[in-house]
């Protein structure tokens, strides 16, 4: 059975989540999707939108479903799981994972990859983030989780957009220090199309990234110095070379990693290169592509963390990569 | 070949680059140097220097073939020792330059914690 895509929607407090999310259950594109949220209050959905309610669960006409989280994520993307095959609830085929304003992402996305009950049933899709075009240039100075949420989306949709005083250098700006690699959408009071925002057919490719357009704001300006950092080469990397290099940069990067993501040409894999993600020091496991997606067949990584020099991902690597090239002939 | 000893690994100048990103990746405030070219022991040759702001001082070698699998000796002298302490003397030894850069590590930073990876389950591989 094909795993079922898991996207997080975050973003800072009155950034227009809800209002986003409001909006997209309403959207034909969105049916059968199960959203996971702190609680239905916060919602607030109305009336006429709601099929059938328990404590715990609202179904939705459209076939949306909305289950409140009690406690422990995990245990409720199981708990979904299993009704879903039970018959117990409709058949969904994506989940949304509403987060709170101040949440850090990066324990769900650690859970998603690591959790081996999770990551038989589900697979992690993107990481969407809301940044409030009015007040958001301010919020990303003053609170570091609007920073983190931010840095470690693949998606960001401005919101508010119709009352932000154009234009919004500043923002783009700040934008550009923390993740100038995620696509930005506009959405006027959550107003958005779905179709590319979340799960896609195109699974794992979703996580291919694209080296970012060069800025002159790559250093991040405040102590917590979250930046991203992109390794892009020609020459394939031998499997054993890229395993060293994972657990390198786990053990030396480890909670400076805020996100890690690549497709990787592997020598030993001319043509079928390796999707490799990464939140801190939780892998998963590579996922190796039926085939390259573009002519470009380079490899490229993209980091997003605190305080890692620009050219230390690269560095590390061709380090290991001279020593095993000469393990290996001595060896012969 | 460096410094007499055979070798077709990294050169001395780009392990200077990589040892001084990785101070700053630590946060360790630091210098790496090039090390004064002489004959160590058991036939090390000195590959860099470093010298941190807290006055440690670490000297990295690189290990003749008849030594391997071990590649690497990191010797130092922390801050406020007298020369010929036990770390100068002998140092650690390892195969790798992951090894290395975990024992310059516990040398500069001695209360950081590496963390080890961890892996999710296992996804499918090419046939």
């Amino acid at each position: 059975m094909p795993l079922i895509p898991v996207s997080i929607l975050t973003g800072f407090l009155g950034s227009g989540k809800t209002t986003l999310l409001r909006h997209l259950l309403r959207h034909p594109r969105m049916g059968r999707t199960a959203v996971i949220i702190n609680e239905f209050g916060e919602i607030g959905l109305d009336h006429d939108l709601i099929e059938t309610s328990s404590e715990r669960f609202l179904q939705l006409t459209g076939g949306c479903l909305c289950c409140v989280v009690r406690g422990d994520l995990v245990e409720t993307l199981l708990d979904l799981a299993a009704r879903r095959a039970a018959g117990a609830l409709g058949p969904f085929e994506r989940v949304v994972i509403e987060t709170s304003g101040l949440a850090d992402p990066a324990p769900i996305l650690q859970a998603l990859i690591a959790d081996r009950a999770v990551a038989a049933n589900y697979r992690l899709d993107r990481v969407v983030a809301t940044v409030d075009a009015l007040l958001g240039a301010d919020t990303l100075d003053r609170f570091v989780e609007a920073r983190r949420q931010a840095a470690l989306a693949d998606r960001i949709v401005l919101t508010k957009t119709d009352i932000a005083p154009a234009p919004l250098d500043a923002l783009a700006a700040r934008l550009d220090s923390l993740n100038a690699r995620a696509p930005r959408i506009a959405a006027v009071l959550g107003a958005i199309d779905p179709e590319g925002l979340f799960a896609g057919a195109d699974g794992a490719l979703a996580a291919v990234p694209q080296p970012a357009p060069a800025s002159r704001f790559r250093a991040a300006m405040h102590s917590d110095a979250i930046a991203s950092v992109a390794l892009v080469r020609a020459a394939p990397v031998p499997a054993v070379a890229l395993s060293l290099f994972l657990e390198a940069l786990a053990e030396n990067a480890g909670p400076d990693l805020l996100r890690m993501k690549g497709l990787v040409a592997v020598a030993e894999s001319p043509e079928r290169p390796a999707v490799i993600h990464g939140v801190q020091h939780v892998f998963e496991r590579p996922v190796w592509l039926d085939r390259w997606p573009s002519a470009d067949r380079r490899t490229r990584i993209v980091f997003i963390g605190r305080g890692i020099p620009r050219r230390w991902p690269e560095r590390l690597l061709a380090a290991i990569e001279a020593e095993v090239a000469e393990e290996l002939a001595r060896l012969r | 070949m460096i410094g007499g000893v055979e070798t077709e690994g990294i050169s001395n100048g780009a392990l200077r680059a990589l040892l001084r990103d990785s101070l700053e990746l630590w946060r360790v405030k630091g210098r790496v140097v090039p090390a004064a070219p002489a004959a160590g022991a058991e036939g090390a040759v000195p590959a860099a220097c470093l010298r941190a702001a807290d006055g440690t001082e670490v000297w990295i070698e690189r290990l003749p073939p008849a030594l391997r699998p071990l590649r690497w000796r990191v010797r130092w002298r922390p801050a406020g020792t007298a020369p010929g302490s036990p770390e100068e003397r002998r140092g650690r030894s390892s195969p790798s330059i992951i090894g290395l850069m975990r024992n310059l590590r516990e040398a500069v930073a001695p209360g950081q914690t590496s963390v080890r990876v961890r892996f999710g389950p296992a996804a499918d591989a090419p046939g």
